[in-house]
C-alpha cells in the first residue's frame, strides 16, 4: 500500500485508482454518516475528496497517514456541504494544515485492529434500544446510510445524525484515554 | 472545581496539547470511563485548530472498518475522479505532452479516408495502420440511470454519461487514451498498454471509463498504439521527447456528441 500511495504521489494514475477503488466505500461511509446529505450529494463529497487527496498527496508526508488523512478530508467535505459557504471557508483553512500534521508513531493498543475491537465492544456495550440500534446499523452493517436508518426506524435525520456524532464522540473518548496512557506508561 | 471531576475544555485541551505530565495522567484515567460531558466536548463542531491532532483520523478508520465489507468496484466514480483530475494530468506526463498530444492529432488528420463515412463500422470504427498492428475499439456507456448501452459513432450522450472502452489488438501495444474537442487543445487522459485479443481498456485491475461531465458539444476519444516494445515507459517517454506518434501507429477515434437533457444514445 505504502508503494501504491508513492505511486500515486508521483501521478501514476493506475496507483491513484487501485487507491480510489480500495479508499471509495470508507470516505462514502463518512459523508453516509450525514443525514443531512442526499445520495448525490454524497457522491459530491467521494469525488471531491479523491481529487483534493491525489492532487495534494505529493504534500503527506508519510503514507501511513494516508487513510486517516483521507477520511479526515472526506468529513470535512460533508461538513461544509451539509453546513453552507461560512463552514466551507472554514473547511479550507483546516484542511490547508491537515497535510503538514505529524503522524507519531501509535502505541500497541491503538494499531487499527485494536480500535476496531474498541469500536465493536462500545456498540456491544450500549443498552439495547435505538441508540445501539442506530450505531449497529450504521457502523456493523455497515451498508444503509443515516438517512436510510432514520426511515427504517421512523427517527428523524438529524436524530440519527446526532447519535451516530455521539457515539463517535465516546469512540474518541476511548482512544483519547488509550493514547494519553501510553504517554504515561 | 476538584480535581476529580475537571473535564475536558479549550484550557485542558490545550494543556494536554503541550503535553503537561498532570494533565495527561488525569486525562488518561478520566477518559477511560465513559463521560457525557468530555464526550459533548469531543463531539462539538467548533473544535479549535490542531486540537487533539490525529484522533479524528483514528476514529474515522477505525469506524469504517468496523462492518468489515469490502468495497466494490465503482468504475463510474472513478472515472468521474479522473475526469475531474484532467488539468493536473497533463501536468504530471510532463511539459512536452500537449506537443505529444498535438503531433498525434496532425498524425490523426493526415491520414486518408479516416474519419469519413466508409472507415466506420458502427458502432466500432476500424482503421489498420500500414505497419502489422491493427486496433479496433467499441464502445458503451454507462447512463445516469444504471444501464450500459452500446454506443455507435456519432451518437448523442448526456453529461451524466460514462463512456467505457473496449479494444481489438492484433499484439500487444503502447497506447495512449486521446480527448478532443473543438477549440482546446487534445488532452492525454491516460497511456496504456493493450495486449493481443479483446479486452477492456482498463488502468491497471480498474476499467478506464471516460466520464463526460463538463463536456458539452462534439468531443471525441482517440485511442492512438504502437507496437509494444519491452521498455513500456520509455516508450511512451520517447513518444513525448521525439513529439511524434512512431509511424507504425494505428489508432481509432470514437466521435460523440454531448447533450444535456439525452437519455440514451
Amino acid at each position: 500500500m505504502a508503494d501504491c500511495i508513492r505511486r500515486a504521489a508521483r501521478g501514476e494514475q493506475a496507483a491513484c485508482g487501485q487507491l480510489y477503488q480500495r479508499f471509495h466505500g470508507a470516505v462514502r461511509r463518512v459523508a453516509q454518516g450525514s443525514g443531512t446529505l442526499g445520495a448525490a450529494e454524497v457522491e459530491d463529497v467521494v469525488q471531491e475528496t479523491f481529487v483534493r487527496a491525489f492532487r495534494e498527496l505529493p504534500r503527506l508526508q508519510h503514507p501511513r497517514a494516508f487513510s486517516g488523512w483521507l477520511l479526515t478530508i472526506a468529513r470535512h467535505h460533508a461538513y461544509a456541504l451539509s453546513r453552507g459557504a461560512k463552514a466551507r471557508a472554514r473547511v479550507e483553512e483546516d484542511l490547508a494544515l491537515e497535510a503538514d500534521t505529524a503522524v507519531p508513531a501509535l502505541p500497541p493498543s491503538l494499531t487499527l485492529e485494536r480500535r476496531v475491537a474498541v469500536v465493536r465492544a462500545l456498540i456491544e456495550g450500549l443498552p439495547e434500544g435505538p441508540e445501539k440500534d442506530t450505531a449497529r446499523l450504521f457502523y456493523l452493517e455497515g451498508e444503509l446510510s443515516a438517512r436510510e436508518i432514520a426511515e427504517r426506524l421512523g427517527l428523524g435525520k438529524s436524530a440519527v445524525t446526532m447519535r451516530l456524532e455521539r457515539f463517535r464522540a465516546r469512540v474518541k473518548r476511548e482512544l483519547l484515554a488509550r493514547l494519553l496512557a501510553a504517554e504515561v506508561g | 472545581m476538584s480535581g476529580t471531576d475537571r473535564h475536558l475544555d479549550v484550557e485542558s485541551a490545550k494543556r494536554l496539547g503541550q503535553r503537561e505530565p498532570e494533565a495527561v495522567r488525569y486525562f488518561a484515567e478520566h477518559l477511560s470511563r465513559p463521560c457525557e460531558t468530555c464526550e459533548a466536548f469531543l463531539a462539538r463542531d467548533e473544535a479549535e485548530p490542531g486540537e487533539f491532532p490525529g484522533l479524528d483520523a483514528l476514529a474515522d478508520e477505525a469506524l469504517v472498518e468496523a462492518s468489515g465489507r469490502p468495497s466494490r468496484e465503482d468504475a463510474v466514480g472513478w472515472a468521474r475522479v479522473r475526469r475531474k483530475l484532467g488539468a493536473p494530468q497533463r501536468v504530471w506526463l510532463t511539459g512536452g505532452l500537449g506537443a505529444v498530444a498535438a503531433a498525434i492529432v496532425l498524425a490523426l488528420l493526415v491520414r486518408p479516408g479516416t474519419g469519413g463515412p466508409g472507415d466506420v463500422e458502427s458502432p466500432s470504427q476500424r482503421i489498420k495502420g500500414t505497419a502489422p498492428l491493427s486496433l479496433e475499439i467499441t464502445a458503451a456507456a454507462r447512463m445516469p440511470d444504471g444501464t450500459v448501452r452500446a454506443v455507435a459513432t456519432d451518437a448523442v450522450l448526456p453529461p451524466e454519461a460514462v463512456v467505457l472502452l473496449r479494444y481489438h489488438a492484433s499484439e500487444s501495444a503502447d497506447a495512449l487514451l486521446v480527448r478532443e474537442a473543438p477549440g482546446v487543445p487534445p488532452q492525454v487522459l491516460g497511456r496504456h498498454v493493450l495486449t493481443p485479443g479483446t479486452h477492456d481498456l482498463r488502468d491497471g485491475e480498474d476499467l478506464a471509463g471516460v466520464s463526460l461531465e463538463d463536456e458539452q458539444g462534439p468531443v471525441t476519444l482517440v485511442l492512438v498504439a504502437w507496437p509494444h516494445d519491452d521498455q513500456g515507459d520509455a516508450a511512451v517517454e520517447a513518444v513525448r521527447v521525439s513529439g511524434q506518434v512512431p509511424s507504425d501507429a494505428a489508432q481509432a477515434r470514437l466521435r460523440l456528441k454531448v447533450e444535456s437533457g439525452h437519455a440514451a444514445p
